[in-house]
C-alpha cells in the first residue's frame, strides 16, 4: 500500500525544490503518479520561455584590470557580478516553471563542480550553467562533449594551455575519475592517453570561447580503455561516456543526490543504470528516479543541502530573492555560505558532500539565523489559521508527510507565536531530512 | 591562486568517508558523535590532562604538496635539468645540509631545524602510490594501502581508549576519516563562536534537539546538531576565553586560527591526545612556484606561532606535530609551470622531544619510476613510531603486524 503523502512529498522535494503555496495539497489530490508526470511534462519550450522572461540572467560584461582602472575597482566589479549571479540562480530555482530541469541543472553543477574561485569570470560560469541546463535532461555524451570544451572547466582543471609534449593531466584524470567512470575503472595509462587527447585547448578570454590550436594538439593515436584511435576532445567524450562503467557511475551520483544518502546496492541501482544505459539519456534517468521515489515500502533518507533547503524556505514564504531588500539578500548569501554551500563555488572538483555532513552545529546555527532573518512575520495563511490546526497547516505547506514527536511537541507549545512555529517547522529534522 | 581540488579542507573529507564506505561503518551510524566544547571544558576541569602525556597534532596538507620544492635537492644537477622553470637554486633556499634546502617560504621553521627540534622524513609514501587525491588521502588516513578500510588510524587508536570521547578532536566544522574508528568517532569542534535564538524560540527550538525512536539516523543527526549547538554555545566562551600568549592576530590564516584553538585547549589541559588540523590548496597543476611558496609560508608561520604559544604552557614538552600530504608531485614540470600528481614526499615531525635532522633516504633522481620519486620510507613507520612514542600505545592494535619504526623521538 502506497503512502501517498510520503510519495508525493518525495517527488516535490527531490525532483523539484519543495512545494510553494498549496502545491502539496494539489499534488496529493492528483496522486503521486500524475505529480511525477506533471514534473516531467513541465519541462518544455513554453516553460523555458517563461523562465527566460521572468528571471533573465544578469548582464555580465567582460571585466579587465585595464577597463576597471584599478585593482580595487576590478575586484569590486567581480564581486558584484558574483553576487548578481548567485542571486539570479537562487531566484530562478525559487520561481522556475520547470523545477525538474532546474533541479537537474543544480545536480550537474555539483557533478562537474567548477568554482568561480579559480575561474574568476562570471560570464564563463554563466555560460557553463546554460550548457548544463541545455543538456541537463538530455544526452550525457553530448554534455560531456560540450563540457570538455567549456571555457570555465578548461580554466578550472588546467585544460587551458594543455599541450602536446607535456600534457597536463588534471582535466583528463578528473574526467575519468569523477565525471565519467569512477575510480578503479581506468588505468594510469588511460589518464595519460586521455590527457593527450585533450591537448591543444586554450581560452580566448575577451571572446569567452574555447579555441583549439592544431599545432599544440597531439594528433597521434592514443590507446584509451582498450581502443586505439586518434582521439580528440569530442571523440574522447563519446568513447568514455559510452563505457558501461559510465552508466553505473552517473546512476550512482544521481542516487546519492535524488534518492538516498545510503549508498545503493547493485540491485537497487539497476533500474537507474538500465534506464540511463541505452541512450545515456538523463531524462530517462530522472523518470526512473521518479519511479523509485514512489515505492514507499523502502526507506530512502535524503538530507536537503543548504541551497535546496534555502530555496525550499523561499518557496514556502513566497519570497523570490531578487525581491528582498539588499541587506536581507546579503544575509541570505552569508547564511548559506556558513552552512557550507554557495552556488558557483563548490569546495573542490568532487563537488559538495551529502547527508550527515550538513548537520553540524555551525550549519544548525546558520539555518536558524537564516529563517529568523527571512520570516519577519507570519504569512497570512499561517496567521489566520487556528492555533490547534497550525501543525497540520504547516505540514501541508512545507510538504512534510507527518511531524515527528519532538517537532509536534514544539509546535504544540502554548507560548509560541505563529511566526516562531514556522521557524521551528523549517528547522525540524522532518523538513531537513525526507525518508 | 590555485584553489580547486587541493582545497579539500573540511567538506570534502566527507567524500573520503563516503568513498571508503566509512559512513556505513558502525561508528557513525551508531550515533557516536561529536562532543561539544561544553564536555571538553568540563572534562578539562574535572580530569585535566597530566603533564607528561604525549599530545599529537596532525597537520594534513590537502591537494598533494610538491615535496621536491619543499625540501629542495638544489645541488643535484638532475633536479635543475628535470624541472628547469620550477627549480630553485642554492641562493633561493634555506640550506639544511646534505645538499638539500628548505623552501624559502618556510623560514619560520628554520630556527627549529637549527635547534634540532624539526625532523624531516624523506621519501615517505607507500608501495605503488595511487594518484587519485581521494584514494591516496584515504590510504593515508586509513593507513591501509592494500585493502579498503572502514576506519581511520587514529579512529582505531580511539577504539582502544578507556575514555575515548574527547581523546581526538578535529578543529573545523567536519570530521576527517582519520578520526573515525570501528566503534568510536572522534569529535569536530567548529572555529568561531556559536549562538542560539533568543526569546521564546530559545526554549522551543531546543526541543528539536531531542531524538525520537521513529527518526531515521540521518534525522537523528539533524536533531543532534541542534542539541550540540546549545551545548557548545554555552561552553565555547568559557573553554576558549583564555588566550595563550602569542595568539595569532585577527585575519591570520585559517590554519593559524585552527592551531590557536588547539593551543588554548592544550593550555586548558583538555583531555585530548590527538588534534587534527588542515591546510588545503596544494594541488598546483599550474603556476606552482608562487602558490606553493605562499602556502608553505602560511604553514610555517602558523606552526612556528603555535609552537611558541605551546612553550608558554606546562605541556611544552608533550606536544609533537606531524605534517604530511597525500602525495608529492611529478618530477618534471608540465607546460603550465606546474606539476601533476606524483608519489613520495617529505613528512615533518616537530617538537621538543623530537630527534631533529633527516630521517630516511633522499629519493634518487637518477632512479625515477615513470617520472616519479621512489618511496624510501613507508608512512606506517612514522605512524607506528608516533603511536608508541608520543601516545604511549600499542601500535600493533592500529597497524597489525607492522614492524617498521624510526628514531624520531629522543630519550625513552
Amino acid at each position: 500500500m502506497t503512502d501517498e503523502r510520503l510519495a508525493v512529498a518525495r517527488l516535490l522535494h527531490r525532483l523539484a525544490f519543495g512545494p510553494a503555496g498549496q502545491q502539496y495539497e494539489r499534488a496529493l489530490a492528483l496522486g503521486a503518479a500524475a505529480t511525477a508526470g506533471e514534473l516531467m511534462l513541465a519541462v518544455n519550450a513554453t516553460s523555458a520561455a517563461s523562465d527566460s522572461a521572468a528571471t533573465p540572467p544578469p548582464a555580465l560584461p567582460y571585466l579587465t584590470l585595464a577597463g576597471a582602472g584599478s585593482r580595487a575597482a576590478y575586484e569590486q566589479a567581480r564581486r558584484d557580478q558574483e553576487r548578481a549571479l548567485k542571486l539570479w540562480w537562487l531566484d530562478r530555482m525559487t520561481t522556475t516553471a520547470q523545477p525538474l530541469l532546474e533541479r537537474a541543472t543544480w545536480h550537474w553543477h555539483g557533478h562537474w563542480a567548477t568554482s568561480e574561485l579559480k575561474v574568476r569570470d562570471c560570464r564563463l560560469m554563466l555560460q557553463q550553467n546554460e550548457t548544463l541546463r541545455s543538456t541537463a535532461l538530455g544526452d550525457f555524451r553530448e554534455q560531456a562533449r560540450l563540457m570538455l570544451q567549456d571555457p570555465a572547466l578548461l580554466i578550472w582543471l588546467d585544460g587551458k594551455g594543455n599541450r602536446k609534449g607535456q600534457p597536463n593531466e588534471n582535466l583528463g584524470r578528473e574526467f575519468l575519475e569523477l565525471f565519467a567512470l569512477g575510480d578503479g575503472n581506468y588505468t594510469e595509462t588511460d589518464v595519460r592517453e586521455a590527457s593527450r587527447a585533450l591537448t591543444g585547448w586554450n581560452v580566448d578570454m575577451p571572446a569567452g570561447t574555447a579555441v583549439l590550436n592544431p599545432q599544440r594538439f597531439d594528433q597521434d593515436f592514443k590507446t584509451i580503455l582498450g581502443t586505439r584511435a586518434a582521439y580528440d576532445a569530442p571523440t574522447l567524450a563519446y568513447h568514455v561516456a559510452s563505457q558501461p562503467a559510465c552508466a553505473t557511475h552517473v546512476a550512482r551520483r544521481w542516487w546519492l543526490r535524488f534518492v538516498s544518502s545510503t549508498p545503493a546496492t547493485d540491485a537497487q541501482l539497476m533500474p537507474l543504470v538500465s534506464a540511463f544505459a541505452a541512450e545515456r539519456n538523463s531524462g530517462r534517468l530522472a523518470l526512473a528516479v521518479s519511479g523509485l521515489l514512489q515505492d514507499t515500502s523502502i526507506e530512502l533518507p535524503l538530507a536537503k543541502s543548504p541551497v535546496e533547503w534555502a530555496v525550499g524556505v523561499l518557496r514556502v514564504l513566497d519570497l523570490p530573492p531578487t525581491a528582498l531588500p539588499r541587506a536581507v539578500q546579503n544575509g541570505l548569501l552569508t547564511d548559506i555560505t556558513a552552512m557550507g554551500q554557495q552556488p558557483f563555488f563548490p569546495p573542490n572538483v568532487s563537488g559538495w558532500p551529502s547527508g550527515r555532513a550538513w548537520f553540524t552545529t555551525t550549519s544548525a546555527q546558520a539555518r536558524l539565523r537564516c529563517t529568523q532573518r527571512l520570516v519577519t512575520r507570519a504569512p497570512r495563511w499561517l496567521a489566520t489559521s487556528k492555533r490547534n490546526t497550525r501543525a497540520a497547516v504547516l505540514a501541508d505547506r512545507l510538504g512534510v508527510p507527518a511531524w515527528g514527536t519532538p517537532t509536534a511537541a514544539a509546535l504544540a507549545d502554548g507560548s509560541i507565536s505563529a511566526r516562531d512555529a514556522l521557524v521551528i517547522a523549517l528547522n525540524s529534522p522532518d523538513y531537513l531530512v525526507g525518508v | 591562486m590555485t584553489v580547486h581540488r587541493g582545497d579539500m579542507d573540511g567538506m570534502n573529507r566527507r567524500d573520503f568517508l563516503r568513498a571508503s564506505g566509512v559512513t556505513g561503518a558502525g561508528a557513525l551510524l551508531a550515533g557516536v558523535n561529536t562532543v561539544g566544547f561544553g564536555h571538553v571544558a568540563q572534562a578539562a576541569t574535572q580530569a585535566p590532562l597530566a603533564v607528561g602525556s604525549g599530545i599529537l597534532v596532525v597537520v594534513t596538507l590537502y591537494g598533494g604538496n610538491d615535496g621536491l620544492n619543499t625540501v629542495v635537492p638544489y645541488s643535484d644537477p638532475r633536479y635543475q635539468q628535470l624541472r628547469p622553470a620550477l627549480a630553485y637554486s642554492e641562493a633561493e633556499v634555506l640550506t639544511l645540509g646534505d645538499g638539500l634546502g628548505l623552501n624559502a617560504g618556510m623560514a619560520a621553521l628554520k630556527p627549529l631545524w637549527d635547534d634540532g627540534r624539526l625532523a624531516i622524513v624523506r621519501g615517505v609514501g607507500y608501495p605503488a602510490m595511487n594518484r587519485s587525491h581521494f584514494t591516496s588521502m584515504d590510504i593515508w588516513q586509513s593507513a591501509s594501502p592494500t585493502s579498503p578500510s572502514t576506519s581511520g588510524w587514529i579512529g582505531r587508536w580511539l577504539d582502544k581508549q578507556a575514555q575515548p570521547s574527547m581523546a581526538a578532536l578535529s578543529i573545523g566544522g567536519t570530521l576527517p576519516p582519520m578520526l573515525v574508528g570501528e566503534r568510536i568517532a572522534g569529535s569536530a569542534l567548529p572555529l568561531g563562536g556559536l549562538a542560539v535564538p533568543n526569546g521564546d524560540l530559545r526554549r522551543t527550538v531546543r526541543m528539536l534537539g531531542r531524538s525520537a525512536p521513529a527518526y531515521h539516523p540521518l534525522q537523528a543527526e539533524a536533531a543532534t546538531a541542534i542539541e550540540q549547538l546549545y551545548d557548545n554555545a554555552k561552553a565555547t566562551r568559557a573553554a576558549l576565553a583564555t588566550a595563550v600568549p602569542g595568539a595569532p592576530a585577527a585575519g591570520a590564516s585559517g590554519l593559524a586560527q585552527q592551531l590557536d584553538v588547539v593551543a588554548r585547549l592544550i593550555h586548558a589541559s583538555a583531555p585530548t591526545r590527538v588534534y587534527a588540523v588542515s591546510l588545503g590548496g596544494f594541488d598546483t597543476h599550474a603556476d606552482e612556484k608562487s602558490t606553493q611558496r605562499a602556502l608553505l609560508a602560511q604553514l610555517a608561520d602558523a606552526l612556528a606561532g603555535f609552537l611558541a604559544q605551546i612553550e608558554a604552557t606546562v605541556h611544552r614538552d608533550d606536544v609533537t606535530v606531524l605534517v604530511y600530504s597525500e602525495f608529492g608531485r611529478r618530477v618534471p614540470a608540465n607546460l603550465s609551470q606546474g606539476t601533476d600528481h606524483g608519489s613520495a614526499g617529505p613528512a615533518f615531525v616537530i617538537g621538543n622531544r623530537v630527534q631533529g635532522g633527516f630521517h630516511g633516504a633522499q629519493p634518487d633522481l637518477g632512479h625515477l619510476v615513470r617520472d616519479d620519486l621512489e618511496v624510501t620510507v613507508d608512512f606506517r613507520d612514522v605512524y607506528a613510531t608516533l603511536l608508541e612514542r608520543v601516545l604511549g600505545s600499542d601500535a600493533d592494535q592500529v597497524l597489525p603486524g607492522w614492524a617498521g619504526r624510526l628514531p624520531l623521538l629522543r630519550g625513552n
